[in-house]
């Protein structure tokens, strides 16, 4: 008999009469590891490292479920492993790009800010007050070779540039993940565009 | 007693003649998800994203014709030599350059003008043409340093709506406008191998060009009962129709309506003309507007006003939002539904969505959903938690986006409900569509309008409406006339293209045979 689909939860969130029983915890079935801010489904992250390891010696002592829920249960994990696969196919390619920015040093920083500055006629005015970091930002934002910088965040449009084929310059980037989450992800010219006046 | 021997002609024994059944060909169909647009979408972003991600993917096979062109040419003595932005062109020094084309034109819909003028217009005004006879249209190249006019009788020659991207040649002149010598396009882009993505039906091993990746519902679909499919396959036919506009109110064509039905049922015509012609139909494409919009609410405030014996106007206050809902007909759809479902048991349909009907009003149309045909939607594939595009099969309805990527029997197939080349046709002199089909082609974008005077979604990371790859087979639905074209490209590309006509004009549908892509014309008439 083909494997019926179960609701979701399945063995987990069981009401009624299967609320006595401990559930499996499957959270060790996955042999990959998953960088923990990445994993965001609702399946995986109530169990945390600890339940699992609470888990282990139940799931020693447990019965032997009927089979037809352990391969509902087998199905859903390899959903899951397809998904993290996915996303583990996402992550590293994000962080090749991460990896380069995080290793550039602020000294790499500087010496670039000065190149561009470089190339500039007259030196910037109205400008003391503002981080090198968001210097750099605000130069990235107005360079129209990336396309506008209004209505998308600084991030996506770097890794839009990216994925184009534009050559965004990595320092930017280094500087976008230097920030304390979350950031200034808006462009400053469109903080100033759809700027809402809060009244007194 | 009368035995029923006596009795003749009143009841008859089953005959005895052997009656063979006329099997319908295979359809191998694989449909691609490019328009599919996320449910989650988000309408925050402005279109000039929309721009830079067209003129920044088109951008590089412009300028390697351009340069492939015009470096090393000298015009009066002076060599032509690229510039990166538009605003660098120098007087007196010819140089070439790419952007996106704007056309300004005073016939076009601005809502600058509406909001100076202070007119409020909940729709926009739907003028015939926006191309103006007395040249006071302007053509202007733009690109992200800013907007330069051009100016030049060689712009008369070739067609330019707002959107395409293009390099010209030329220099500037007094007005600061640059004065155009010669204006080159990205043209074809490269066009895949007949079955990139689906495998022939291999009996006669070897067949077909299988670099494809074999998908498992693929070789379910295929029957393995006709003895050699390749050498056979000859009369296969993919019928494309538009236009049907099922309509509560209007029955001039509904038996023509009928009389199709019984055409691709293969229920008309006699047993010899099944098995040679009908049974070769695989699939069924309708390209747009299959629901009319002919409502009702002009029928009742005629038959109101004649009742009152005065000639009143329409009373506003039944309508809301610009239509009657109490007067809502779901006639049409039902109509639609009836004629889907008695034809899906044994044909697969591709429905598109039109102008018309119930899809969302934007380009690129999502499908239709299922629930507007309750009989029919048991054909339909089951919905899917991975949302659309995922690796699950098409059903043997499969409601498609507007426009429309598929692989059919191998050929890259691409449709439209026809609002793209109605739009360009606004902008250009020509009557003829398929010139303007043949430069969608060579622009590389199918939708150039969009923005523009056609409404469309705000793209943010890639434009769908970018031709990066040249289809085998490009048609348009809902025009005003049969007529098909072949085009070359630069690298041996070879599109078909054709407009499909409206069938509630002209009652006509359109064959293209899956082996060499030819197109014919069936007419239904009744007289």
């Amino acid at each position: 008999m083909p494997t019926t689909r179960r609701a979701t939860g399945g063995a987990r969130a069981q009401h009624g009469p299967g609320k006595g029983q401990s559930t499996l915890s499957f959270s060790n079935r996955v042999s990959k590891s998953v960088s923990r801010q990445d994993a965001k489904k609702p399946v995986v992250s109530p169990i945390t490292e600890k339940d699992a390891e609470e888990d282990v010696p139940e799931v020693t002592k447990v019965e032997v479920e009927p089979e037809e829920t352990l391969e509902v249960e087998q199905k859903e994990t390899k959903e899951e492993t397809e998904e993290e696969a996915v996303e583990e196919e996402q992550v590293p390619t994000k962080s090749e790009a991460e990896l380069r920015a995080e290793k550039i040093s602020d000294a790499q920083i500087a010496k670039y800010w000065k190149n561009v500055q470089a190339q500039s006629i007259a030196p910037q005015v109205h400008v003391e007050d503002v981080s090198l970091g968001e210097k750099i930002l605000r130069h990235f934002d107005v360079s129209l070779h990336y396309g506008p910088c209004v209505g998308i965040q600084r991030q996506k449009r770097w890794e839009r540039a990216e994925k184009l084929g534009l050559n965004p310059p990595i320092e930017v980037l280094a500087v976008l993940l230097k920030q304390e989450s979350p950031g200034k992800q808006q462009a400053h010219m469109d903080e100033l565009l759809n700027s809402t006046a809060v009244g007194a | 007693m009368v035995t029923l021997e006596e009795v003749a002609g009143l009841l008859k024994k089953p005959s005895d003649i052997e009656k063979t059944q006329v099997s319908r060909a295979p359809s191998s169909y694989k449909p691609l998800d490019s328009f599919f647009l996320k449910k989650d979408r988000s309408y925050k972003q402005q279109f000039a994203d929309t721009y830079f991600l067209r003129l920044v993917t088109i951008k590089p096979a412009v300028e390697k014709i351009a340069a492939e062109t015009w470096s090393g040419t000298v015009i009066g003595g002076e060599t032509a030599k690229k510039v990166d932005r538009v605003l660098d062109i120098r007087q007196g020094e010819l140089c070439w350059v790419s952007g996106t084309v704007y056309m300004d034109m005073p016939l076009k819909p601005n809502i600058l003008e509406d909001v100076s003028k202070d007119r409020w217009i909940s729709a926009p005004i739907t003028t015939d043409r926006y191309y103006s006879e007395d040249g006071q249209d302007q053509v202007l190249l733009e690109d992200d340093s800013g907007r330069v006019r051009l100016v030049g009788n060689v712009l008369k020659s070739v067609h330019l709506v707002t959107g395409c991207i293009i390099a010209v040649m030329g220099t500037e002149n007094i007005n600061g406008e640059i004065e155009v010598i010669d204006i080159k396009f990205p043209d074809l882009a490269p066009q895949p191998q007949r079955w990139t993505l689906t495998k022939p039906p291999t009996i006669s091993g070897g067949g077909g060009h299988a670099k494809g990746k074999t998908q498992a519902w693929d070789e379910d679909e295929e029957m393995m009962d006709s003895p050699s499919p390749l050498k056979g396959n000859k009369g296969n036919k993919i019928a494309i129709v538009s236009g049907l506009c099922f309509s509560g109110t209007d029955p001039s064509y509904a038996l023509e309506l009928d009389l199709l039905h019984e055409y691709l049922l293969g229920e008309a015509l006699d047993q010899n003309t099944q098995r040679e012609e009908l049974a070769k139909i695989s699939r069924l494409i309708i390209a747009g507007n299959s629901i009319s919009t002919t409502s009702a609410t002009d029928n009742r405030t005629q038959v109101g006003g004649q009742s009152n014996g005065q000639q009143k106007p329409p009373a506003p206050s039944t309508k809301k939002y610009g239509y009657d809902s109490s007067s809502y007909n779901p006639l049409p759809s039902q109509l639609l539904d009836e004629f889907l479902s008695e034809l899906l048991p044994c044909m697969p349909v591709t429905l598109l969505p039109g102008a018309q009907d119930p899809a969302n009003a934007s380009y690129p149309q999502q499908p239709i959903h299922v629930a507007m045909f309750p009989r029919s939607r048991s054909w339909c594939a089951p919905p899917s938690l991975a949302g659309p595009g995922s690796k699950a099969e098409a059903g043997w309805l499969d409601n498609s986006t507007n426009p429309w990527e598929a692989e059919v029997d191998g050929w890259r197939f691409l449709g439209t409900g026809g609002q793209n080349v109605d739009d360009v046709f606004k902008y250009v002199e020509s009557e003829d569509r398929l010139g303007m089909m043949e430069a969608m082609c060579r622009w590389r974008c199918i939708a150039p309008t969009a923005p523009d005077t056609l409404w469309s979604y705000p793209f943010q990371d890639n434009d769908p409406f970018v031709m990066k790859t040249t289809p085998h087979v490009y048609f348009i639905g809902c025009q005003p006339e049969f007529s098909t074209k072949v085009i070359h490209g630069p690298e041996g590309q070879v599109v078909r293209l054709v407009t499909v006509p409206s069938f509630a004009e002209t009652k006509e549908l359109v064959l293209i045979d899956t082996e060499t892509l030819e197109v014919s014309r069936v007419k239904i008439a009744t007289s």
